[in-house]
């Protein structure tokens, strides 16, 4: 029990990054904001409004900073009167740090301007399209993505993302092209492969699909999401048995493209959370030392901030670094005493340790705080096991069932608790109620057999 | 990959996890930029002149006509999670005066620290209005709307989120359960113009949950209505944490910060009296944040299942095996996911037959940037993703979708798709001190083109749909007994609205009251197929469910086009009998009784 418990709590700690924490004093929102320069009149698009700094209250300081001195730079451009490309390349800094701080006025007039004075500079049509994708404006980002491959032919992530953007519009046909287009690049591109295989589902081909998305997979079986369109093409087949293998197996993974343009704007954002973010993509690909990199960084940002305390000290966790990373989540207790996350994390790293009575206290704090926190409740019930409590784990299993029913392990951890102190009668109306939600799993129909077995003897309840 | 103005929530919600835990989220916290100063959202802002020469298919009457209802959604910059979900309206004939009434769900402010939520003021909560509407000889009708919250008995309590409607007790009168934020509270009609709230006596009252959408229906054919209850989220006031944007901007988290609540399936007994058979129907084992409830038939075997649209989860498709228990057949079904297999932010959701082939279809509604899902019925309860083909998709995509119903605006035969849309996520271009929570967006209309396509006409339905505001709950029904379907709308933080519909008098139709002989009530769940002349068939469907967190008109409008010919009535009760009426008078109410073979005909227009 004790081996599932920790395996278990063990996966699941260090996906625990939620957290709150102090206030800073608010920023004086009244700041000058300096107008940009209207630049040369022939040589911006004439048909969209000058760009002028936002109100920039909202955002953090560091932010703030990043966004000024772009506009800084633009400025001294226009003032300097540089040559078109470059006077291009700072409307587009500009464009890309206003789409990054959800400005999407200025940042759309940005990119045009960008787009118009750089005119063989792929990159602002992208971003453009990039930016229309994100307002769900599926023509405008064909359109973008259209001007950008023109400039730049045998971009791989343009042509994925037109491909995608033709999928999303029903544009099947040229979808097909551009994927094609891109295999004959790569040939083991299985993003393009997956839109392919989308591609041909939407047009009725489902034994083409099959193949594509076959394909796509052997190739990057990280992509699990491809399980599920996989799924509907052998179901559409009448495969129904390999449907439901694929459907079981479906998750988040998206098919790659690396996208060295979008990789620079996630990296854009000078601010903690986005360096939580960066920390918690690096958790997810297993680069610990990277995401610990991405969260002491925030931190710097922002002292005592919570979130990035408590994520940095799982990754020092999963680093093997485990005394600092105890340290680090009592850290997170110092600035924030009722950080659940950071109460439970300690409880499993002092349960690992042998420490259980230090665990149940930091289990016990967190669903105080926290009353329905199953995890909590389910390490502190477990713990209260270790130290010989038995008796006093039962409340917590029970509120775990009523507040998750799925819970198969509170369900079977209780009534192996209820028959280690001999109380039958109790386990079996426990595991009769358990198996109203789950009535055919396996261990709790073989425990109720038993404790029936052993009711039928006549065991005396001591 | 994460996107500008994503429709999707702050980033760390719990879609980017490999290991499917509910609560990993990047947050941090800085200070909150609103004070402690309460401050009501702008009710509705920005109008854009609507083009020029547009005809009024739809014309807000609210106010006109005494319907003067302002939503509190308590905003004041501290983003407690249900201040973004509310709230729902009830289409409902409470007094059988022979028009709609409607009730309407009133937030509130929260406040951490009071255990229950509370309203703002000791008058708030959920308004009752009467219908008073007087048809003259001459055929002119006037509406007009009576508060009667007052004197119905109704006291709305804590936090209200959404309202069902159904004659639990078979006695003749609507009935009302109210869903909310910590508590439900169930109204009994007493058929005297007022209620009773009966929430304890019946076992529905739920304390310390989370209700939004509810549904009565008759699952086990025992001729009482039975009543599931979708709860959203485990969330309390004092584990609230706070959300933000990348650039430092607080915002309300995505649900995946918190864990689902489970939601509930009650039994009717017999005369009101309800049991949590939540387990028993086999509806424990999978849950979702519930947002929206639909019930139908969606395999033909007579038996009602009930749809569960959930919020970035997957949605439920519980099939009923027709012994009292159920079974969740969504993802073979593939109605758990969309067609890429994304489980998008389902909010809204309705029934019905959009292609006339006989089965119920589904359409869902979702977040900016995700596109509504169509799910097309093959009649044996498998669903193909049709959203794009159809053009619902991509014409959906720039909105943040919330109460919608297949309707038939203009009664040309085929049903239509109106769509109640705000944000979740603020339109930061749009914030000011006069909108210093800017989630305001404009409503849809897509009309069916018969073909499979949907056409975007929003630009031809009337000034009301240039105007932008927060929508949420929408219910639908004809509120003026004309023949056409008319609409209310709740707006968050905002002035109700009351769409009343200009076109669909164009045509013919033929209106259907399904009533049972014993009940006495509107049978929910009867199936009408309705034969014209031609020999062609429509199938439309009995229900008050569906939308976000609303009721609608239980009656069946059917849209006939020009054919004025008098049509085959054929209904297949909730009981599985199935009785035929021949040419049933068009352009007028007709009541079908339940094994009487009896015809009522009410007024008409014509």
């Amino acid at each position: 029990m004790r081996n599932r418990h920790l395996v278990g709590l063990t996966a699941l700690s260090w996906m625990t990054l939620v957290l709150a924490s102090g206030c800073r004093p608010s920023k004086d929102d009244r700041v000058p904001r300096p107008e940009v320069q209207a630049a040369p009149a022939n040589t911006v698009d004439q048909t969209v409004q000058p760009v002028s700094m936002p109100d920039l209250s909202r955002l953090s300081e560091p932010v703030a900073k990043q966004v000024r001195e772009r506009f800084a730079t633009l400025d001294q451009a226009i003032t300097r009167k540089v040559p078109p490309e470059e006077l291009g390349r700072a409307y587009g800094d500009v464009g890309v740090i206003l789409m990054a701080t959800e400005y999407p006025v200025p940042a759309e007039a940005s990119f045009r301007h960008a787009q118009a004075l750089s005119r063989t500079d792929p990159r602002w049509p992208y971003y453009l399209g990039q930016f229309y994708l994100g307002r769900g404006e599926r023509a405008k980002a064909s359109e973008a993505f259209e001007r950008a491959l023109k400039l730049r032919p045998n971009d791989l992530p343009t042509l994925v993302r037109l491909g995608e953007t033709y999928l999303d519009g029903s544009r099947t046909e040229d979808a097909e092209r551009v994927f094609t287009q891109a295999l004959a690049l790569q040939p083991r591109l299985a993003a393009a492969l997956a839109g392919l295989g989308r591609a041909v589902l939407a047009r009725g081909n489902a034994t083409r699909a099959v193949e594509y998305l076959e394909r796509a997979l052997t190739i990057e079986p990280e992509a699990t999401s491809l399980h599920y369109p996989l799924a509907m093409a052998y179901r559409s087949l009448g495969e129904l048995t390999k449907a439901d293998a694929h459907l079981k197996q479906r998750g988040r993974g998206e098919p790659t493209v690396v996208d060295p343009l979008m990789q620079e704007y996630s990296g854009l954002l000078e601010s903690a959370l986005a360096y939580q973010n960066r920390g918690v993509e690096a958790m997810q690909s297993g680069d610990f030392a990277g995401a610990a990199v991405h969260f002491r960084r925030g931190l710097e940002i922002e002292p005592k901030n919570a979130a990035l305390g408590h994520s940095l000290a799982t990754a020092l966790y999963q680093l093997g670094q485990t005394d600092a990373a105890v340290r680090q989540f009592e850290e997170v207790l110092r600035w924030s005493p009722k950080h659940t996350r950071a109460l439970f994390s300690l409880g499993v790293i002092l349960e690992s340790q042998g420490r259980d009575e230090e665990a149940v206290a930091r289990f016990g704090a967190a669903v105080k705080y926290e009353p329905d926190y199953v995890e909590a409740r389910m390490g502190l019930a477990h713990c209260l096991q270790l130290v010989g409590r038995l008796d006093a784990s039962l409340p917590h299993y029970r509120h775990v069932v009523k507040v998750d029913p799925r819970r198969v392990d509170a369900w079977i951890d209780a009534a192996n608790v209820l028959m280690a102190l001999g109380r039958y009668q109790e386990a079996r109306d426990w595991l009769v109620a358990a198996r109203t939600t789950h009535a055919d799993q396996p261990e709790i129909v073989s425990l109720q057999e038993n404790v029936e077995a052993i009711l039928r003897r006549g065991v005396k309840v001591p | 990959m994460r996107h500008p103005s994503d429709g999707r929530e702050p980033l760390g919600s719990s879609s980017r996890t490999l290991f499917a835990a509910p609560w990993l989220l990047a947050l941090f916290a800085g200070c909150g930029a609103g004070g402690g100063q309460p401050a009501q959202q702008a009710a509705t802002a920005h109008p854009t002149p609507a083009p020029e020469g547009a005809s009024e298919w739809f014309v807000d009457r609210a106010e006109a006509t005494g319907l003067s209802f302002v939503h509190v959604n308590g905003m004041t910059g501290r983003f407690y999670q249900p201040e973004i979900s509310g709230s729902g309206v009830a289409l409902l004939d409470y007094d059988n005066g022979g028009d709609l009434d409607v009730f309407l769900v009133q937030g509130g402010t929260l406040e951490a620290g009071h255990g229950q939520p509370r309203a703002a003021r000791a008058d708030a909560g959920g308004r009752l209005y009467r219908n008073d509407l007087e048809v003259r000889p001459d055929g002119t009708r006037i509406l007009r709307f009576t508060d009667v919250t007052k004197t119905s008995g109704i006291v709305a309590r804590g936090y209200g989120q959404g309202v069902a409607t159904g004659d639990i007790d078979n006695d003749g009168w609507i009935d009302l359960y109210l869903t909310g934020f910590g508590r439900n509270q169930m109204f009994r009609n007493n058929g005297d113009g007022t209620f009773s709230d009966v929430s304890v006596r019946t076992g529905t009252d739920s304390p310390k949950t989370w209700g939004v959408s509810a549904a009565f229906v008759d699952v086990d054919r025992d001729g009482w209505l039975d009543l599931f209850v979708g709860n959203y989220l485990t969330y309390t006031l004092e584990t609230h944490t706070r959300c933000f944007m990348e650039s430092g901007q607080e915002d309300y988290c995505a649900p995946g910060r918190y864990t689902p609540q489970r939601s509930r399936f009650y039994r009717n007994r017999g005369h009101g009296q309800f049991v949590d058979a939540t387990a028993a129907a086999g509806m424990d084992r999978e849950f979702g944040p519930a947002l929206g409830v639909s019930t139908a038939d969606f395999n033909g075997d007579g038996w009602i299942d009930i749809f569960v649209a959930n919020d970035q989860k997957e949605n439920q498709l519980w099939m009923n095996r027709g012994n009292g228990t159920f079974e969740n057949r969504a993802l073979g079904a593939g109605v758990a996911l969309d067609g890429a297999g994304v489980a998008k932010a389902d909010m809204g959701v309705d029934a019905g037959d959009f292609d006339n082939d006989g089965d119920e279809d589904l359409i869902t509604t979702v977040l900016t940037r995700e596109g509504s899902t169509l799910y097309v019925n093959d009649g044996t309860g498998r669903f193909e993703d049709a959203s794009l083909a159809s053009g619902i998709g991509i014409a959906s995509r720039p909105h943040t979708g919330w109460g919608v119903a297949w309707m038939d605006f203009d009664n040309d035969g085929w049903l239509d798709l109106l769509t109640v849309n705000g944000l979740v996520k603020q339109d930061l271009d749009a914030r000011s001190a006069a909108n210093p929570f800017p989630y305001q967006q404009r409503n849809q209309l897509l009309r069916n083109m018969g073909t499979g396509r949907f056409e975007d006409v929003t630009e031809r339905a009337g000034k009301v749909f240039t105007l932008k505001a927060v929508g949420r709950g929408a219910a639908f029904g004809d509120i003026d007994n004309d023949g056409d379907t008319d609409v209310v709308i709740v707006n968050s933080g905002g002035p109700a609205r009351l769409l009343v519909n200009g076109i669909g008098g164009r045509n013919h139709w033929l209106g259907l009251r399904l009533v049972g002989t014993e009940a006495g009530r509107d049978m929910l769940g009867a199936r009408v197929a309705v034969t014209r002349a031609d020999g062609r068939t429509v199938w439309r469907r009995a229900r008050a469910d569906g939308s976000y967190a609303s009721a609608n008109d239980p009656r069946v409008l059917v849209g006939l086009g020009t054919s004025a010919d008098a049509p085959r009535v054929r209904v297949i009760w909730p009981s599985g009998r199935i009785e035929e009426w021949a040419n049933v008078a068009v352009d007028r109410y007709t009541t079908l009784e339940e094994g009487s073979g009896r015809r009522t005909e009410g007024s008409g227009r014509r």
